[in-house]
């Protein structure tokens, strides 16, 4: 288990956080712009010192301000994914995955890891050569193959269209659940929590709201719901008894039919991010006719 | 007049100050961007001097500095036995603190530009700041490096004030291009000076074009 405690000011701003980051699984820092998620992995990376405060693997101590504790980034076992894709642009996609790699390496071990990304036959691509959504996962790729003991992606995805953006997921959670690797992973999309997190730290300026499952975190309670699709709301026809509120979730849209108090209830305007769920009791199965 | 040995003196003056400057400018200019000391702009003050001091200027205090009575006039004289000023060593030292701002602010600029985010993803896979300015930085920096060791070349080329004030006029010493040229033109020998003027015009030139052509395609590679 890796513990964070950290306190750093800037001029106006002030972290001070408490949580810890389960081995193996995906742990989400969820917030809004501004709430010092970026930070945080930067302290935690070594790439900037705290205040005050401690970071520990679990095993040996990475930051401890009353014991004079700081290793260096280089020191530290982490891979790191930055908001833009960070590949060395004159190194070709075979060189920067092994850039960061020391002493031999099984050639089958790093063939298996390109080929997971689904990156095959792009060994001897630039950058400039690729799409956004590979550059991404050659810097995912580079950053695992030294084998990390924390993983820390600090919204990964935010350049991408959302076509990319939905394939990197998917072969993100894939990548991460082979590799069994312990994650810290920044997002301030809902969507991306319920996708790939199993635990969920929400920061409000630079602190601590909440942390917990996505489910506790965004459903108030555990629900014993078997279906839940997490969407946008994109359109709300209410009158005074009933509202229809229309929810895209990925390139399909959902209508949900729900009391209009609820609506003013939860204060649901168009632009929102909403979970609909419902019991597997509720739920109607029809066979789809591919012949008449 | 043989116009040939001034010039290969100061072709061999500018190849010799141009590596030195590589050798001396790349860690000045990396210590420049990355350095957090505070009174770092009184470096940088004294490094872009060149640019705005007359040569004479410069040329008279390193006179003071390099020639007998000087501190390292003195110094150089014990251990080899020789007059730094007047020499085409002492011709070295000038033109290195003469072009320094030539190389280093190309340097610094170039190094300044590398993406810091390349930087730290680089810190981030466990490779030290050795490792990561070598494969990195220079690599990402090498269109401000051949820049500023062109200028350093053609600056060293075309000097005139420092030369004459340190070096004087040895022939086969000291006596380089520039100051051949001025020679000739006090001599009232201006078909020789025109011989020798345009000679080394084409030859800068030359050496710009090149350099600027190869710089050029390195980018595109990129």
């Amino acid at each position: 288990m890796f513990k964070v405690n950290l306190k750093k000011t800037w001029n106006n701003f002030t972290i001070k956080v408490d949580f810890e980051i389960p081995l193996g699984k995906v742990t989400a820092l969820f917030g809004h712009s501004g709430a010092g998620k970026s930070s945080i992995l930067r302290i935690i990376s070594g790439l900037e010192i705290a205040d005050e405060g401690m970071i520990s693997d679990g095993k040996e101590l990475w930051y401890d301000s009353t014991k004079q504790i700081h290793l260096p980034v280089q020191r530290r076992s982490i891979g790191f994914v930055f908001q833009d894709p960070s590949l060395f642009p004159h190194l070709t996609v075979e060189k920067n995955i092994l850039y960061g790699v020391k002493g031999k390496r099984s050639l089958n071990e790093i063939k298996d890891l390109i080929s997971l990304a689904g990156l095959s036959g792009y060994e001897r691509f630039y950058p400039a050569q690729l799409s956004g959504g590979q550059k991404q996962r050659v810097t995912l790729i580079r950053a695992l193959v030294r084998r990390p003991d924390l993983l820390l992606l600090d919204e990964p995805f935010s350049a991408l269209d959302w076509e990319a953006r939905r394939q990197l997921q998917e072969d993100l959670k894939r990548i991460i659940k082979q590799l069994n690797v312990t994650t810290l992973y920044v997002t301030h999309d809902i969507t991306e929590v319920y996708k790939l997190a199993d635990k969920v730290v929400v920061l409000e300026s630079g602190r601590v709201l909440r942390h917990g499952t996505p489910e506790d975190i965004f459903m108030g309670k555990r629900l014993s719901t078997r279906i839940q699709i997490v969407g946008k709301v994109v359109g709300i026809e209410s009158d005074s008894i009933m509202a229809a509120v229309t929810i895209m979730h990925e390139d399909q849209y959902f209508k949900a039919l729900v009391d209009a108090e609820e609506i003013e209830r939860l204060n649901l305007v168009v632009g929102d991010d909403v979970v609909i769920g419902a019991k597997s009791s509720d739920v109607i199965i029809f066979k789809v006719l591919t012949q008449f | 007049m043989n116009f040939a040995a001034p010039l290969l003196l100061s072709l061999k003056l500018s190849l010799v100050t141009t590596i030195l400057l590589f050798i001396v400018g790349i860690p000045f200019g990396y210590w420049l961007v990355f350095s957090r000391i505070r009174w770092k702009f009184i470096i940088e003050s004294i490094i872009s001097l060149p640019l705005v001091l007359p040569p004479t200027v410069l040329g008279f205090y390193l006179l003071l500095v390099i020639g007998g009575n000087g501190i390292i006039g003195r110094w150089y004289d014990t251990i080899f036995n020789k007059t730094l000023a007047f020499s085409f060593e002492g011709l070295v030292l000038g033109s290195c603190l003469y072009s320094l701002p030539f190389a280093v602010q190309p340097f610094q600029a170039s190094f300044a530009a590398v993406d810091r985010k390349l930087i730290e993803a680089s810190w981030s896979l466990g490779r030290s700041k050795l490792y990561t300015f070598i494969r990195i930085i220079l690599p990402l920096s090498r269109h401000g490096i051949i820049t500023g060791c062109v200028l350093s070349f053609a600056h060293t080329m075309g000097e005139f004030g420092v030369v004459l004030m340190i070096g004087g006029n040895i022939p086969g010493v000291t006596r380089v291009a520039s100051v051949a040229i001025y020679d000739e033109v006090q001599s009232l020998n201006y078909g020789t000076a025109n011989i020798c003027a345009a000679i080394l015009l084409l030859f800068s030139f030359a050496v710009l074009a090149v350099v600027y052509f190869v710089n050029r395609r390195f980018i595109r590679t990129l």
